[in-house]
């Protein structure tokens, strides 16, 4: 069994005022690989130089079931250089959470005062967290080992587990598909928002992704050698960039009409799939936030910083006062919206409005905070039959964010189609809709992927979309002021291939 | 084997047809649960060492599905 090791380059990183050398350790940013696509081997990501942790101070004190190597600079490869990592990614998870948590919130009764830490517990590609300690192991593939405890990534996920359950141990055992899809999902959120706890990470992210935080990038890619790993024996298991990826357009669905497993190419039931689905909301309203916060221009790292807490506090937030139902995800999202500030409502709202956690009415409530949001249920857009043409049909502008304006929608036949017929998994057809019905969801799918543009000034309407950094995809409709009411209307058709083709 | 519908303070007690159609929609969920459970082989049984195989993330405890830890993959 080989053990890659590699002497890399370590990058110069600020480790806080008046860290001398000494009190330094060298760990990885976010992951050992980072690569957007794999070489055969993949490349080691670069070291980066980080202040000694301290992760037996309390509340939430973490220990380190192996003995500790004396707090040095070790070559990666080397069970020091593994140890000190996971106790860096251990101790920067910790004090982000501990920072954003309510005061006096410990870990879950059985775990005790310490949650302790095992960072190799046998032969496994996975790591778990079981409300008594925290296991990693390690596995072989592909001619290396491969140890979970080294990851960020997983580990931070891990702790996220730990973190949720000391947030709200209702939602351990609740034996919901959703509850136990959003523990994983935290899970990512939580290695999303600890490795962002870097200065260098930050800055490295918006050199990436241009400021454009929704992008797949290092970032959004969720522990990249694990996945590797598991793609050795298993290739349609896990993405093909990393394990999980955040930067999707994945939709929800009723996870009850999901298959209970299927590869990662597509939604399953599986708690790790569903996941992705709120993960990629998250990251979208994230990224929506600092497009909000930046004015229309790159963003710097430290408004990344000022985002990343933000939207943590508004995820605990929500966290807390969020029912445990089936539907829980929309709970989340929508206690997420009225959490947040008026200035930050539209985007996190978009974020779960363009991933189907929130329909559009119920978007519009939360954001109005008139009603309780009770469920998500936007059904994916399925058959592409024509229909014939249809008189116009009125909408109530209220239920989209247009205030009491009525939209009119016309033509129906250059889309309308999208709804006629809609196939349900394992229960067969949607009833067909009502021409209104058909009307508003023929406007849902356009505002979930950001296709029209706002022509009429004075108004919020659509701005659950516009928000979005996906608002820049090419405009396929307008929303245009016709005497008192506001007009849909199409400008183009988008082949899909960004070929610039128009429907004018 | 029996289903479990055991859930630690799920939700705000009610009464009435509300409360029936809550009731039942909890059970279905947690019938798909637990029956996604089983299909994907998450139920299993400890070693002799105590320990878990590799993916299992959940027990049965006096007839019922139980979750006792949540992984990474």
């Amino acid at each position: 069994m080989k053990t890659k090791r590699a002497v890399a380059t370590v990058r110069k990183v600020a480790a806080g005022a008046g860290a001398s050398a000494a009190a330094q350790i060298h760990a990885w940013e976010n992951d050992p690989f980072a690569q957007a696509t794999p070489t055969n081997p993949p490349v080691q990501a670069t070291p980066i130089a980080r202040p000694v942790p301290n992760l037996g101070s309390t509340p939430l004190a973490i220990g380190i079931s192996s003995p500790q190597p004396p707090p040095q600079v070790y070559n990666t490869g080397t069970p020091e250089f593994r140890y000190w990592a996971a106790t860096e990614a251990l101790g920067r998870g910790r004090d982000f959470w501990r920072g954003i948590l309510p005061a006096g919130t410990n870990w879950y009764t059985t775990v005790g005062p310490k949650l302790i830490v095992n960072l190799d517990n046998g032969v496994d590609l996975n790591a778990y967290y079981d409300r008594h300690n925290l296991d990693f192991f390690h596995g072989s593939a592909g001619g290396m080992t491969v140890y979970s405890g080294e990851s960020p990534d997983v580990v931070c996920h891990e702790l996220g587990h730990a973190t949720l359950d000391a947030l709200k141990p209702a939602l351990f055992n609740a034996g919901f598909i959703e509850t136990a899809a959003f523990h994983e999902s935290f899970g990512d959120m939580s290695a999303l928002l600890s490795a962002l706890q870097t200065t260098q990470m930050r800055h490295d992210v918006l050199a990436e992704t241009h400021g454009h935080l929704a992008r797949s990038s290092s970032l959004s890619r969720l522990a990249e050698q694990l996945g590797w790993a598991i793609r050795q024996s298993s290739p349609s298991a896990v993405d093909p960039d990393c394990l999980r990826n955040a930067a999707n357009s994945l939709f929800y669905r009723d996870p009850s009409t999901l298959p209970p497993s299927a590869p990662a190419s597509s939604l399953s039931s599986e708690p790790h799939s569903f996941s992705r689905v709120f993960t990629g909301a998250f990251l979208d309203a994230l990224a929506g936030m600092l497009h909000v916060v930046a004015h229309g221009r790159r963003p710097t790292e430290a408004e990344l910083h000022a985002v990343s807490k933000k939207a943590a506090d508004y995820l605990i937030g929500a966290i807390e006062n969020a029912t445990v139902v089936p539907t829980f995800y929309s709970q989340v999202a929508a206690a997420m919206v009225h959490r947040a500030h008026p200035a930050d409502k539209h985007a996190v709202v978009g974020g779960f409005v363009q991933h189907g956690i929130l329909s559009l009415p119920a978007a519009a409530s939360a954001i109005a905070g008139t009603a309780r949001v009770t469920a998500a249920a936007a059904a994916a857009p399925v058959s592409t039959k024509p229909s014939p043409d249809l008189e116009d049909v009125t909408i109530d502008g209220a239920q989209y964010g247009f205030g009491t304006q009525t939209l009119l929608v016309h033509g129906m036949a250059e889309g309308a189609g999208f709804r006629a017929s809609a196939a349900v998994l394992g229960v067969g057809a949607m009833p067909q809709p009502a021409p209104e019905q058909a009307a508003k969801d023929f406007l849902e799918d356009l505002i979930q992927l950001g296709r029209i543009e706002l022509k009429v000034s004075g108004t919020t309407a659509g701005a659950f979309a516009l928000t979005q950094p996906k608002s820049s995809r090419l405009k396929t409709h307008e929303i245009v002021k016709e005497g008192t009411f506001l007009r849909l209307r199409r400008v183009r058709f988008d082949c899909g291939f960004d070929c610039g083709c128009s429907g004018h | 084997m029996k289903r479990s519908l055991k859930t630690e303070k799920s939700g705000p007690a009610s009464s009435g047809k509300e409360g029936l159609a809550r009731k039942r929609a909890f059970r279905k969920d947690r019938e798909l649960y637990d029956q996604g459970v089983v299909d994907r082989g998450e139920v299993g049984k400890r070693g002799k060492d105590g320990k878990l195989p590799p993916g299992v993330t959940h027990e049965v405890v006096e007839g019922e599905i139980v979750r006792t830890r949540y992984s990474a993959v």
